[in-house]
């Protein structure tokens, strides 16, 4: 598992580990069951505070990501398919709000939206 | 989680210069970031932490036992910014001597480490590199395993590599949750990313103890004419400094609540040292 | 206790590191050559004065502070300075006795009363001033120390010249030499007694002044 840190994104570091990870886990990279690296030892390897990767593991546990054992260590939970689910929901309204934006800023009305829609799902179809 | 070091309403007066009521905690398995411009207080503070010098008043804890105790000390490395054995000698001569005085000296690893730093240990200290002379205080300091690490301005003048190198060997310390740093140093950017908290002291006073990241993401700098920044709240804003070109900028502890409250000012994130050089120097600005 | 030993040792050898040996063999050359034990007891007061140089190597690298930070006390930080120049002086007088045997056996002269006695006096007299000089050193840095005992040293000197014929007149010398040949042990062994109580009231008086210093 690897994690790349950007200084400049503006992004807080926790967010950027908690986003990498999670799409990791949603994309199937990290399996269920599958260990992560403890808190300090990622810390170690990213040079960075250990506060920062307790946090954001702490984030992905409360998101139903991960689990901690104490003294064990944490590992990818059982993935609920639900979740996976709304993730790719959330992905699609973000994308459709942008598309609507454009839209409305381009001058293009709701018809011809919708018009474009269809096509490109008979499309996909 | 209890407090390595735990200094409560530290006090100790020199001849124009006072330390006033310093709060600090070093918590296991934390690396504390102490800064501060020169002079202001931190060497002391960490001399009042070993029991260097005697405080004027406040309480000091160090692993439960008053500073200078004996059994705590053994469990304390410190590496100052000077060397502190005569130069004529050698790290060999060091291994001798210390393993006479620490009883938790473990000569195997000190020359271990002195090996894998490239340091020749039969040559006299004073032909070390300042660079090398340093590893050897670290590795000096990390040789009896100690629990809690005190570094003074240690990594000051020294290049990029080895300092990374020494960046690496804090956090390799700090893998055992049971140990802690305190790290008092100039190099703000080696703090930003590997400290756990941040300690500031300004002119002998305590100005805040705060985790890193929420003091970096939470503090924002605002600029503006000072009509625009009056209009920020008093508690809001933690220093100002106004005039030239550059208009007025302020310090502001909640950089969130500022874009709200100005939404047209420029409100940055900030960094330690753009933070020290707002709350000034010596003498007000 | 063995490690601070270890370093005012391993201290001292790196800076006489090559003065020692020449000194040693200077003397003994002097001593066979001139038959003359002055060169042996110059040896002794040498060597004394030679062990207090450790203060100004640690005056020069914050080694007090340093200290402060390891689990010794002060009681043996001061204590292995005082044990050193005890090993410097002995070892000096040791070898001071030893090259006198040989010279004597060499010339077949005797003397060895002499011998034994000058080392001994030596070794009282500069006992008494350098453990003197510690707790003045600490107090006020090493270099002071010297200085300031150089003068009270050129003092008495001068105060001798000047006045040692009167005083030789009022003060019962000759009484007192009688007393010496007389009685040599009980001489000998009040001179190292009173040299003895000098160095422990100076050890005491040195660490309570150590105990203050600040770093």
């Amino acid at each position: 598992m690897e994690v790349y840190i950007s200084n400049s994104s503006g992004v807080p570091i926790y967010a950027q580990i908690t986003e990498q990870i999670r799409a990791k886990i949603l994309t199937g990279e990290l399996k269920e069951g599958d260990a992560l690296p403890s808190i300090r030892v990622l810390a170690k390897e990213l040079r960075i505070s250990v506060i920062t990767t307790k946090r954001a593991y702490e984030d992905l546990e409360q998101a139903g990501f991960i689990n901690t054992l104490p003294g064990k260590g944490s590992f990818v939970a059982v993935q609920n398919p639900e979740i996976h689910r709304e993730e790719a929901l959330r992905k699609v309204e973000a994308h459709l709000t942008e598309a609507l934006e454009a839209a409305r800023l381009g001058g293009i009305g709701p018809e011809e939206v919708r018009e474009t829609l269809n096509l490109l799902l008979e499309e996909g179809e | 989680m209890s407090n390595l070091v735990a200094v409560q309403g530290l006090v100790k007066h020199y001849k124009g210069f006072t330390l006033d009521q310093i709060d600090l905690t070093v918590p296991e398995g934390e690396i504390v970031g102490l800064i501060g411009e020169n002079g202001a207080g931190k060497t002391t503070t960490i001399k009042a932490i070993l029991g260097v010098i005697h405080p004027d008043g406040g309480t000091i804890q160090v692993m439960g036992k008053d500073p200078g105790d004996r059994t705590a000390l053994e469990k304390v490395g410190v590496v100052f910014e000077d060397s502190y054995f005569y130069g004529g000698l050698n790290a060999h001569q060091v291994d001798r001597i210390l393993s006479g005085i620490r009883r938790d000296w473990d000569s195997d690893k000190f020359r271990k480490d002195c090996n894998a730093f490239d340091l020749d240990m039969k040559k006299p200290i004073k032909d070390f590199s300042r660079g090398m002379r340093m590893k050897l205080s670290l590795t000096t300091a990390l040789a009896s395993h100690p629990r809690l690490l005190l570094m003074d301005e240690a990594t000051s003048g020294l290049d990029p590599v080895i300092r990374g190198e020494i960046l690496d060997i804090f956090l390799t310390f700090i893998q055992d949750e049971g140990c802690g740093i305190l790290l008092s140093s100039h190099i703000t950017t080696d703090l930003e990313r590997v400290a756990d908290q941040i300690a500031y002291i300004h002119r002998g006073k305590l100005l805040f103890q705060q985790g890193k990241d929420a003091l970096l993401e939470e503090t924002a700098v605002v600029r503006g004419s000072a009509a625009v920044l009056d209009r920020l709240p008093q508690e809001l804003v933690l220093v100002r400094r106004d005039g030239g070109l550059s208009g007025s900028a302020a310090l502001v502890k909640d950089g969130a609540a500022a874009r709200r409250l100005l939404p047209d000012a420029v409100i940055d994130r900030t960094s330690i040292d753009e933070m020290m050089q707002l709350y000034g120097g010596r003498e007000e600005a | 206790m063995r490690g601070l030993l270890r370093k005012e040792l391993s201290g001292l050898w790196s800076l006489y590191r090559k003065t020692l040996p020449m000194l040693a063999i200077l003397y003994a050359v002097l001593n066979l050559a001139t038959k003359n034990d002055f060169f042996l007891y110059f040896g002794v007061w040498m060597m004394l004065f030679y062990s207090l140089s450790g203060m100004s190597l640690d005056e020069s690298c914050g080694w007090g502070r340093y200290a402060r930070t390891l689990p010794v006390n002060d009681w043996q930080v001061v204590g292995a300075k005082f044990l050193v120049s005890l090993i410097y002086s002995g070892g000096a007088a040791l070898y001071g006795a030893v090259l006198g045997v040989i010279q004597r056996l060499f010339t077949g002269e005797t003397g060895y009363a002499d011998l034994i006695g000058g080392l001994l006096a030596v070794l009282v007299v500069s006992m008494i001033m350098v453990f003197a000089m510690y707790p003045v050193a600490f107090r006020f840095g090493l270099e002071k120390a010297r200085n300031g005992f150089l003068v009270v040293w050129v003092a008495l000197f001068g105060g001798f010249m000047l006045f040692g014929s009167r005083l030789a007149k009022v003060l019962p010398l000759e009484a007192v030499v009688e007393s010496m040949a007389a009685r040599p042990l009980l001489w000998a062994g009040g001179a190292l007694l009173t040299a003895v109580a000098v160095m422990v009231l100076c050890y005491i008086a040195s660490v309570l002044i150590y105990q203050k210093k600040e770093f």
